[in-house]
């Protein structure tokens, strides 16, 4: 008899608690988006030091990256995988190796380089985005350090860079930042995702 | 429609599919798709096109996939060394996961890849895993340490790895100090003289520590650590074995070996007075008969580290004879080991049951463990003396067996015997002389042979006995040949009146019927001992023999203590030193000590030193030593006035003799120039015959000197084929280049013309035909004397030589470098362009002697500024050796020198255009710490100097 009550009241609890999940949560939430972004730039760029501070980890400890470094970021509505490229010598010319399966390309300029970096810059920035895995892609500039006194001004950078012809066709961003001001990253990086988000939708009907 | 069709392809292939695979965003296809990588990579099918996109699934939480990409690096980076480089940052993020297995496998994998441009950034995460607080982690991270330094040792010293190495000798775990202590050993072994392992009495104590708690591996690193060890006194040295003698008892062999090892060095310190010595011995013996009870091919290693140990220090395992009694089912290597042993170990005090078993042995059906046997048996009596007689008559019975193959053994121990114990057991030769005819092997015929010769007086009809194998002289082994010579020469001296005949006839037999060189000249030398002087003869052919002596092939002392110190190694089962079959090349001579008694090089016959022998052949300078003086030194013979003593000394000549050999003597010996050195020179075996003086009773030196001299002086003139140095092929066109046409080659001066040798290798898919060949205007107008002749067409994968002739009659342009030479190869589908660089000696001529005079003329005339002065290092060459390797080359020594213990050599030669060079060469021999040649170059012009040096250093290395 025992036994019997002891059973019933078990299958009751498992139908309250259905209940209670559909009625207050509709199941587990559902994940945030992931999307895979390659980031590029040259050495001294701060590439590592934006991502680790996203990431809100310390940058004590930062070496340049020889190699590639595959991180997370998590942001409020997704999640971005960023494959973070080197920017040393020996490491550019593989580069375009590591581009497939990226749905959008971050690229970290220095502000406040030399001549021959920024023109060094350029032609990189070129030939990634005439790379025919990114050429469709949206694209994020961060043109950072611009907390030193040697630092371009957003409109230079445009025309150094010779964006507004280049990006004909693309969607892209160009966003002033330094380490100092993460807000400026993030807001670039918000914007960066809503891009995202749009062409997923476009495309998501033409996928099915 | 073109053949071109076939090249396109609609099928993508695997790697291409592989490749799609590794890029999706679907994890467990990724996985797949690697493990499809591995599959294909152990199989052998060259997937390294697939790098990138395996290193990059490499960051990912999976272990099982980061083993897999790693394997896959492993494997690989070496063929991709540039592109490695995107695998550092995963390595050092690896080296600071939370995870000390990935950890440990980040670091073992960085020290398996081997690839030097990477290693400058591995060195920090390899830092940190050094210190890590995981002793997993750290005793990979020793072992990687290794590793890296093999591969950059320059790296690891200045990074400071050794000395974190060596703290952590001193870890806490046992583990990482015996991989530590590995490491250590590997990288000390490589750098002899690092001092690395510098262990003293605190370092050894955390040893010995870490050894009980260790692994069995890591007890063997310990153990094989502790035999390099030098302890201070013999205090230390007995602490230490006390310590080490629990691993005795340890399951594993190779540890066994290895305690064994230490504890043999260090005995060596030990008093024999010691109790604790006797102790040792006694704990020794019982883990090494233990070795003998596992499977066959672990005894056999056993048996060869015990012969090893026996011969060292017999008394460890002499009361344990029963345990190397063979038995029945042992494989053969096995018995043969032990049968070795059990001689060994044989004393009077077990003979007894020693030679009960041989005998036993004796009677198997296993050829060469019965024969193996019989022969152990006359080693058991020539070592223990009061055994003699009773192997004596076990060899009698087994002789009346009849069996073929045990009869001949017996007889040639039996010589042995003889030889240890003369006129003790004469009394069985008449047994012998039964089983002569039964008797086919060259060495149990050349045994009785010398039984028969050695004892002649006591044997009525030795001269029967002997004149029947002389019938079927010339088919004998030269083993038999020469025994049979010496033996009959024996018998001519003991019984002179009756075998004249046959002494002449054997003699003519060795001296003009056989091509042997080695039976000819012992029969020239006997020949002439006959003639001139028999009783010489008689007391250096029938000299006294020094006793043969107990062991023959026991290892000699200093080899031996070092392959105890390689106990447990593949040296000790070898019997070899390792250098002997690790770096592979050098001479390997051991065991074999002086050869036995009786067999073919018995002492009284010539002892071949031929030391002078290479010197006596080379080239002679015409100048300043004189020829006799020379030959002098050579053979370290007085000849002085050598020429006019008679040649045939009358005294005291046995009756006969003097009449039989008399005749054929004067027309061998006859008048000096022409006798022994023409007839000897003209031989095609001429090289032989140099050593032979060595043992002529000093009477006969002034008659036999002057025909040597004669014999000498021709070898000179012919017994070095002369030939120009000529430098291996290498590829002067790659086929990468060349649409498939790959050619090598090198140029070469043969008898007075230059020629180009060229290999041509047809490797695209097509065949090739119509080769030509044209040259730039070079420095010495080189052109080729007739087309390219390749007549037949190159099919593909086909090779062919081509010899082209050059002469130096073409447009000069002065090239630089000087040698270059610029040459076009058509064929069939394309012109080809490459250079060269040509061996400036191909162009000295033959007519480059100069005369005396002239040369220092010339050598005053050029200007002093011409001068140039080089270093030829590390050149061993005597100064005759030097004329004549360069004589080859058509340099030419117009004078020699003698200054202060220097040899000055004076050169000259022509170029093919007519420059002379002179040279001026400085040897100082005898000179160990000094062996770098002094190089003066004298030239009109001054560019070709360089590389006539070149040819010189390149001519005299070679």
């Amino acid at each position: 008899m025992g036994q019997c009550l002891e059973l019933s009241a078990a299958v009751c609890r498992i139908g309250v608690y259905s209940c209670f999940r559909t009625l207050c949560c509709k199941g587990p939430p559902s994940p945030r988006t992931e999307y895979d972004v390659v980031c590029v730039g040259l050495t001294g760029s701060g590439k590592s030091s934006l991502l680790t501070q996203l990431c809100s980890e310390s940058t004590d400890s930062i070496i340049p990256t020889t190699g590639f470094r595959i991180k997370a970021v998590p942001f409020q509505n997704a999640i971005l995988n960023v494959k973070e490229l080197g920017g040393a010598d020996n490491i550019r010319k593989y580069w375009s190796r590591y581009y497939q399966g990226s749905q959008g390309v971050a690229f970290v300029l220095d502000s406040a380089s030399s001549e021959d970096d920024l023109e060094m810059a350029r032609n990189e920035l070129h030939s990634a985005l005439q790379h025919p895995q990114l050429c469709t892609l949206p694209f994020l500039i961060l043109a950072n350090h611009q907390d030193k006194p040697a630092a371009r001004s957003l409109q230079e950078i445009k025309k150094y860079f010779e964006l507004e012809p280049l990006a004909r066709g693309h969607r892209w961003i160009l966003q002033p930042c330094s380490v100092e001001n993460m807000d400026a990253v993030k807001e670039g990086f918000n914007q960066f995702i809503n891009l995202l988000e749009e062409i997923d939708h476009e495309n998501t009907p033409g996928r099915l | 429609m073109t053949d071109s069709k076939y090249f396109t392809t609609t099928k993508k292939g695997e790697i291409f599919e592989l490749k799609a695979e590794l890029n999706s965003d679907k994890k467990e296809k990724k996985k797949e798709a690697v493990k499809k990588v591995i599959a294909s990579m152990t199989v052998g099918k060259d997937v390294s096109a697939l790098f990138p996109d395996v290193v990059n699934c490499m960051q990912t939480d999976n272990l099982e996939l980061k083993k897999l990409v790693y394997l896959y690096l492993m494997n690989y980076a070496k063929s991709q060394p540039d592109m490695a480089i995107m695998a550092v940052n995963t390595f050092v993020k690896d080296c600071e996961d939370p995870n000390p297995l990935i950890r440990a496998l980040a670091v073992r994998t960085m020290g398996c890849i081997r690839v030097d441009k990477i290693t400058e950034y591995l060195c920090e995460p390899l830092r940190k895993c050094l210190k890590d607080e995981d002793p997993y982690v750290r005793k990979t991270a020793a072992v990687c340490v290794a590793k890296l330094h093999d591969i950059n040792a320059q790296l690891v010293e200045d990074q400071g790895f050794l000395d974190t190495l060596k703290d952590l000798i001193s870890d806490s775990n046992p583990m990482v100090v015996a991989n530590a202590v590995a490491a250590l050993s590997e990288i000390a072994e490589s750098h002899p003289n690092s001092n690395l392992l510098d262990l003293n009495f605190q370092t050894i104590n955390k040893l010995l520590t870490a050894l009980n708690e260790c692994t069995e591996w890591g007890q063997i690193f310990i153990l094989d650590c502790l035999a390099n060890y030098s302890p201070k006194d013999d205090r230390e040295a007995q602490s230490i074995c006390e310590r080490v003698t629990p691993r005795l008892s340890h399951a594993n062999s190779a540890v066994v070996l290895s305690a064994v090892k230490v504890l043999m060095k260090f005995m060596e310190m030990l008093s024999k007075d010691l109790d604790y010595y006797g102790t040792l011995l006694k704990k020794l013996a019982p883990p090494l008969v233990t070795l003998l009870s596992a499977e066959p091919e672990l005894q056999y290693v056993a048996l060869r580290n015990i012969n090893l140990i026996v011969q060292k220090r017999p008394e460890i395992l002499k009361h344990e004879m029963k345990v190397f009694f063979v038995k029945y089912n042992d494989p053969i290597y096995v018995k043969l080991e032990k049968l070795d042993i059990m001689i060994r170990l044989a004393s009077q005090a077990n003979i007894a049951q020693v030679l009960a078993e041989l005998k036993e042995y004796a009677t198997e059906v296993d050829v060469d463990f019965v024969r193996k046997a019989v022969r152990a048996i006359g080693r058991c009596a020539i070592k223990v003396e009061q055994s003699a007689e009773r192997c004596v008559s076990t060899l009698l019975d087994l002789i009346q067996t009849k069996v073929n193959y045990v009869v001949q053994e017996a007889i040639v121990v039996i010589k042995d015997i003889f030889r240890k114990y003369p006129n003790k057991y004469e009394s069985v030769i008449a047994t012998l002389c039964e089983n002569l005819d039964s008797l086919d092997e060259p060495e149990a015929r050349a045994a009785m042979i010398w039984i028969v010769g050695e004892y002649a007086e006591r044997i009525d009809n030795a001269d029967e006995l002997l004149e029947s194998f002389l019938e079927g002289f010339h088919d004998e082994s030269t083993q038999v040949q020469l025994q049979l010579l010496t033996a009959i020469v024996k018998l001519f001296l003991k019984k002179p009146t009756e075998t004249q005949e046959l002494v002449q006839q054997v003699l003519s037999l060795a001296t003009q019927d056989s091509d042997n060189p080695d039976l000819r000249d012992r029969g020239y030398i006997y020949w002439r001992l006959l003639s001139t002087d028999p009783v010489a003869a008689k007391e250096v052919v029938l000299a006294e023999k020094p006793l043969i002596s107990e062991e023959t092939d026991l290892i000699e002392p200093t080899l031996l203590d070092e392959l105890i110190c390689h106990i447990g190694t593949l040296a000790s089962v070898y019997h070899k030193p390792p250098s002997a079959f690790v770096e592979g090349s050098r001479g390997v001579q051991h065991k074999r000590l002086p050869p036995r008694s009786g067999s073919n090089e018995s002492t009284e016959s010539p002892d071949v030193t031929a030391t002078a022998a290479p010197q006596a052949a080379e080239q002679q300078p015409a100048v300043i030593p004189s020829q006799g003086d020379l030959l002098g030194d050579l053979l370290n013979l007085d000849l002085g006035p050598s020429v006019n003593v008679p040649p045939i000394p009358s005294s005291t000549v046995q009756m006969g003799a003097m009449d039989l050999l008399g005749g054929g003597l004067d027309s061998l010996m006859g008048d000096e120039t022409e006798g022994l050195g023409g007839d000897l020179g003209g031989s095609p075996a001429i090289g032989a015959g140099y050593g032979t003086p060595a043992v002529m009773p000093a009477s006969l030196n002034a008659t036999v000197g002057g025909g040597l001299g004669d014999l000498f002086d021709l070898a000179g003139g012919m017994g070095v084929p002369s030939g120009s140095y000529v430098a291996p092929k290498t590829i002067w066109l790659p086929a990468a280049k060349a649409k498939g046409l790959e050619i090598s080659g090198t140029f070469s001066r043969r008898m007075g013309h230059i020629y180009m040798d060229l290999t041509l290798m047809n490797k695209a898919m097509q065949v090739m035909s119509d080769f030509a060949i044209q040259f730039n205007k070079n420095s010495f107008g080189m052109v080729p004397a007739a087309p390219l002749q390749i007549n037949a067409p190159l099919t593909p994968n086909q090779t062919i030589e081509a010899s082209l002739l050059l002469h130096t009659v073409g447009a000069v342009m002065k090239m630089d470098p000087l040698t270059n030479l610029q040459v076009a190869v058509k064929n069939n589908i394309d012109v080809f362009y490459f250079s060269c660089l040509y061996p400036i000696n191909i162009l000295f001529l033959e007519e480059g002697k100069l005369d005396r005079q002239i040369f220092l003329a010339t050598w005053k005339d050029i200007p002093n500024e011409n001068e140039v002065q080089f270093q030829i290092k590390d050149c061993h060459l005597s100064a005759d050796a030097v004329t004549d390797k360069l004589f080859n080359n058509n340099i030419f020594t117009v004078a020699k020198r003698n200054v202060e213990g220097q040899d000055m050599l004076y050169q000259s030669l022509k170029l093919s255009n007519g420059i002379w060079v002179l040279a001026e060469l400085r040897i100082q021999p005898g000179n160990p710490n000094y062996t770098d040649l002094e190089l003066s170059l004298k030239c009109r012009a001054a560019g070709v100097t360089q590389h006539v040096f070149q040819a010189y250093e390149i001519m005299l290395k070679n």
